[in-house]
Parts: C-alpha cells; structure tokens; sequence
C-alpha cells in the first residue's frame, strides 16, 4: 500500500449506480468506502496525477457522472489521502456535518452566474458645487457614486435569480471591480427557469451582459456557511 | 462442437451489444458536456477553475499528502493561469483579484 495515493471525488449518501461504469483519473477503476449514512468515491494511483487543465475537465466529468441519479458533495481538485483507513476515519469524524449538507444539496445543481457591470457615467464637472469639486470630497462622492452604481446594478441581477433559487453565495471580491459573480443552488425543475431569467435580464439590462453556467455539482454550497 | 460455437457467438454478440451501448452512454454524456461548455467555453473554463480550486469539500489536517500540497496544485497549473489570464483580458471579466482560488497569478 506504501507510495500509493487515494485520490478522492465526492462524498455521497449512497453508492451511485454509474460507479461500476464510470472510471476515475487515468482511467483508474472508481471505488467506495462507506461510513455509517455516507461515502467517499474515490481512485488509487501509484502517484497523484499531474495536474493541468485537460485533468481539471476530466475530474469534472467523472463528478458529473457519479452527480447523475445521486446526491454528492463534490470535492476540491487534488483531494488525497494516503490509505483506505485515513480515508474511513476522516469520513466518520464528519459524517455528521456531510449528511446535512447532503439533504440540502438534494436534488438541486448549481449554476453560476457573471456579468461584467456597466460603468458609471462620468458627472458633470461643471454643475457641480463649488464644495464638492474640492479633490478630497470630490473624489470620496465619486467612488461612494460608483459603489452605489455597481450595488443597484448588481441587485438587479440577483434579485430576480435570487428568488428562483434554493440558496445563492456571491463570490467574494467580485462587485468592487465592476464585475459580479454569484453562485445559485437550483431546483433541477428550475433550471430551465432560470435559464430563462438570464435570457430575460440579456434582453432588459442594457450595457450589461449576464452569462451563466451549468449545471454543476454543488461546489459552492458544500458547507454550511462561507468556508 | 458446432453448437458450442453457435452459442460463443451469441455472446459474443452480446457482447459487442453491450459494448455499444455502454459506448453510446458515454458519448452522449460527453456530448452534453461539450456542447454545454461549448454554449461559452472561456467563461466555463473561468468557473471550473474557480468551482474545482476554490470550492468543494476539503480535506483537513495531516492526512493530506505532500504531493498534493496546494502549492504543488498550483504550480502545475500554472500554464492553465495564464490561459485564464488571456480569457480574462479578452472578455474583460476580471477573477484574479476574487478567489484565493487564483492566487496562483502570483507565482
């Protein structure tokens, strides 16, 4: 067992039907090890693979298969550990914690939204107060301007898509560049909808283009507050 | 003898069956995942860098091994950064400065 490496998808609440199917990274056959109410799937390898972007986009192909017909918890990309027993006693200590995070995740996927907000119109120099053009002010009310901007025109994103969504999590750091991005735990009966919506706020918001993706496994909703 | 031989052949036959709609399966699934990543490539690159490196369930403590330090992630992804860099410059999303998923720009 010594110089091998278990390199490890997604924790789920039951055994996915696509296991004996569906192969890991390099072709590697998928296992199971169960604790109590959940499991881990997971590969082993003589040494961890490579990383580059062709294993990202087969990492996500192997968790969206064993994501059809069963509810997982993806895990990041690179997760390993050392032996079937390191593996059991980790997925015990926390059982607890995965199954409820199991039942919220449950038959819903996430999509994820950006958009690059339009910049605020530059203002009149000249009609402004003459108080108000002092650099100090001027610059403060300039930037509480445009954080205003980006905030209404962000809100008018989320909020529609908000309300067709189980949950939703902005990403840090997106709304100061300008920019706004947003992961949605969907119904899957909801996606379409939501689709839709996206296509709705394309057609409304003018200067701002809106693109989403997915569905994918429920990356950004694996615990129950922000990590 | 020859009826050995007719019954090799039905599975055989079968086999090949099975073999062609386990391929099917997959092609289609593949399909699906191609022509969804298809609908806006560079924008599903961004996600699935910032889904696979910055989210997902983590594993702590010591029974991570080395090889798969964060680091070493990183730096083997460093070509794939750059790609994301160009992308980002081309459709002037900005994700280098959101997750700590990307501080990789720093290397």
């Amino acid at each position: 067992m010594s110089g091998s490496v278990l390199y490890v998808y997604a924790v789920t609440g039951s055994f996915p039907g696509s296991l004996a199917v569906a192969a890991g990274l390099r072709g590697a056959p998928l296992r199971a090890i169960a604790s109590g109410p959940v499991a881990a799937i997971y590969s082993e390898h003589g040494i961890a693979p490579e990383p580059d972007e062709e294993l990202l986009w087969s990492h996500e192909q192997i968790v969206e298969e064993l994501m059809e017909g069963s509810t997982i918890l993806p895990m990041r990309f690179g997760s390993t550990v050392e032996s079937p027993e390191a593996l059991a006693d980790w997925l015990k200590e926390r059982r607890e914690e995965f199954s409820v995070s199991l039942k919220r995740v449950r038959g819903a996927v996430e999509l994820s939204v950006r958009a690059q907000l339009p910049a605020a119109a530059k203002v009149d120099e000249k009609a402004r107060p003459a108080w108000r053009s002092q650099p100090g002010t001027a610059y403060l009310l300039e930037r509480a301007r445009r954080q205003r901007r980006s905030e209404d025109a962000a809100a008018r994103i989320h909020r529609p898509l908000a309300a067709l969504a189980r949950r939703s999590m902005p990403k840090a750091g997106a709304g100061d560049r300008g920019a706004f991005k947003a992961a949605y735990l969907v119904d899957e009966e909801s996606v379409e909808a939501f689709g839709d919506r996206v296509g709705e706020l394309n057609s409304t918001l003018v200067d701002t283009k809106v693109s989403c993706t997915g569905p994918w496994p429920p990356y950004s909703f694996v615990a129950e507050a922000q990590r | 003898m020859s009826v050995d031989r007719a019954q090799a052949e039905r599975r055989r036959e079968r086999d090949r069956e099975a073999w062609r709609a386990r391929n099917e399966a997959s092609r289609e699934r593949q399909q699906r995942g191609v022509s969804r990543a298809l609908r806006d490539r560079d924008v599903s690159l961004l996600d699935l860098v910032d889904r696979l490196l910055d989210g997902g369930v983590v594993i702590h403590g010591d029974i991570t091994l080395a090889v798969a330090d964060v680091d070493l992630v990183y730096v083997g992804l460093r070509a794939l950064i750059s790609s994301v860099e160009a992308i980002e410059r081309e459709t002037g999303v900005s994700i280098t400065a959101a997750g700590p998923s990307l501080k990789a720009s720093a290397l």
